[in-house]
């Protein structure tokens, strides 16, 4: 794959002596895969509780020395056969509360984003949290705790679904 | 003048021309860093970041082509030409407008294209949540390539000119290596002024086809169609023409997102239209040559020639 871009650099980059003309070393804006975590609801039950554990180094090249990150979005979805009735839920973050979110079970079986639904409330520590975690690239715990209305029927087991977007920028090391 | 031809053709001299290719190679370490970069983006995305290389690219591909119009309606035609081109990477080159993630405001920003400084930064209004923009990689005001050319002619006012350079992969497996590569380029210029015997100016018209292709994922092609016309007063030769040229740069990555598709993208050149002016000294079997192209692009070109 080095090659095959390689190859386009042939096409973009042709000094008239070496390769002086390269910006080195250049800050590579890199969109890290979404942190995702997926809390089930069991059978008959109202409440859930759970926590999911994300590695950043495993979201990105880690050839890469970060310099900076931002968190650019994210999204609270819910999947399954019910609708559960009224929902509500907090996500930490390494302990830190990182959002709530209040509606109805149906509201977010389309993926809510918190940079346009109103069912959602960031928490700015939360968030410096989480980038703070990416930048030091230690372990993200990232834990639901909430509630639903209507108990889960059948045997079935419906889930809420968390994913935070975060861009770092790095040059290689 | 055979001998001459002989000469020119020696090995040294194609290493010399294949070099020029070979030297566009540099730090693996900066290389890998426009890797990601590209890689960070989607087919959507990517177009506005590399979109200038392949306007410059093409620019320089479609130049070059002819040094005079003076092609005879019959006659011995034999040159060897050693050109080099160059595309200069103006403001409009170094900003696009990129799409900020969806569900920001504002939608859009500025920043920076392969040849663009630093990457600009968007903040949504609502959420106060940014965005970045990847630094350009390349800091130059003018994009070179350099290729050989041999046209032959003159047959019933027609001459063909056709360009080749073949570089061998180099290194080894694993993607470390450079790929092989291939410039090829083949037109015909045709005789105008052999119809119009009374207009005191060479007239002719030509038709150019290039291709450069590297490994199997890169690859650029271009075409020229225009019409130029010259006048030579003792051994200077001024020239000038107007052409239509297209050019096309087909990319071909795998994201860094696994969740979007394979980035198979073919970029139009921006220069569809240019003007040329030029001028040559020409000295028995030696000839020197140099114009400059107005377009979209602004384009310089200048070499040497071997031959009659």
């Amino acid at each position: 794959m080095k090659a095959r871009l390689l190859a386009l650099v042939v096409i973009t980059a042709l000094p008239l002596v070496g390769f002086d003309c390269i910006v080195s070393p250049f800050t590579v804006s890199i969109n890290l895969d979404p942190l995702n975590g997926t809390y089930p609801i069991k059978p008959g039950a109202t409440k859930y509780a759970d926590s999911v554990i994300v590695n950043p180094g495993s979201l990105y090249n880690t050839s890469y020395e970060l310099t900076g990150a931002s968190v650019y979005d994210i999204k609270v979805s819910t999947s399954g056969r019910s609708n559960l009735g009224p929902c509500s839920g907090t996500i930490f973050v390494n302990g830190d509360t990182l959002l709530t979110f209040k509606g109805n079970w149906t509201d977010f079986s389309t993926p809510q984003s918190l940079l346009t639904s109103a069912l959602m409330t960031r928490n700015a520590a939360g968030v410096t949290q989480l980038v703070n975690a990416v930048l030091s690239s230690q372990p993200v715990k990232l834990r639901a705790v909430g509630a639903v209305t209507n108990p889960l029927a059948g045997l079935n087991t419906d889930f809420v679904t968390v994913s935070a977007y975060v861009q770092a920028y790095g040059q290689l090391k | 003048m055979i001998n001459t031809l002989r000469q020119a053709l020696r090995p040294p001299v194609l290493i010399c021309a294949a070099s020029a290719l070979l030297m566009m190679t540099g730090s693996l370490h900066a290389q890998s860093s426009l890797e990601d970069a590209l890689k960070q983006y989607a087919a959507t995305e990517v177009k506005g970041y590399i979109q200038p290389a392949g306007d410059l690219f093409g620019a320089n591909l479609n130049a070059g082509l002819f040094h005079s119009a003076a092609v005879s309606p019959m006659g011995f035609h034999l040159k060897l030409e050693f050109i080099a081109m160059g595309s200069l990477v103006g403001d409009a080159q170094k900003t696009y407008t990129a799409n900020a993630p969806a569900g920001f405001n504002p939608a859009t920003f500025q920043t920076a294209t392969v040849f663009g400084g630093k990457g600009a930064m968007v903040k949504d209004l609502a959420t106060g949540f940014t965005y970045r923009g990847s630094d350009g990689v390349i800091v130059t005001t003018i994009v070179p390539l350099a290729v050989p050319q041999i046209s032959i002619g003159d047959l019933f006012g027609t001459r063909l000119m056709v360009r080749l350079v073949a570089t061998p992969k180099i290194g080894g497996d694993g993607g470390d290596g450079f790929p092989s590569s291939t410039l090829w380029g083949i037109g015909v210029q045709h005789s105008v002024s052999q119809y119009l015997p009374s207009v005191p100016l060479d007239i002719a018209g030509h038709f150019f086809y290039n291709r450069f292709r590297v490994g199997d994922l890169i690859n650029v092609s271009g075409i020229s169609i225009g019409a130029e016309a010259s006048k030579s007063i003792s051994v200077l030769t001024f020239y000038g023409g107007f052409a239509w040229e297209q050019s096309t740069m087909n990319l071909k990555y795998t994201p860094s997102n696994a969740t979007e598709p394979l980035v198979d993208l073919t970029l139009d050149g921006a220069n569809n239209f240019r003007f040329t002016l030029g001028l040559g000294l020409n000295l028995a079997f030696f000839s020197v040559f140099g114009d400059a192209n107005f377009g979209s692009v602004t384009n310089f070109t200048a070499g040497i020639g071997f031959g009659i």
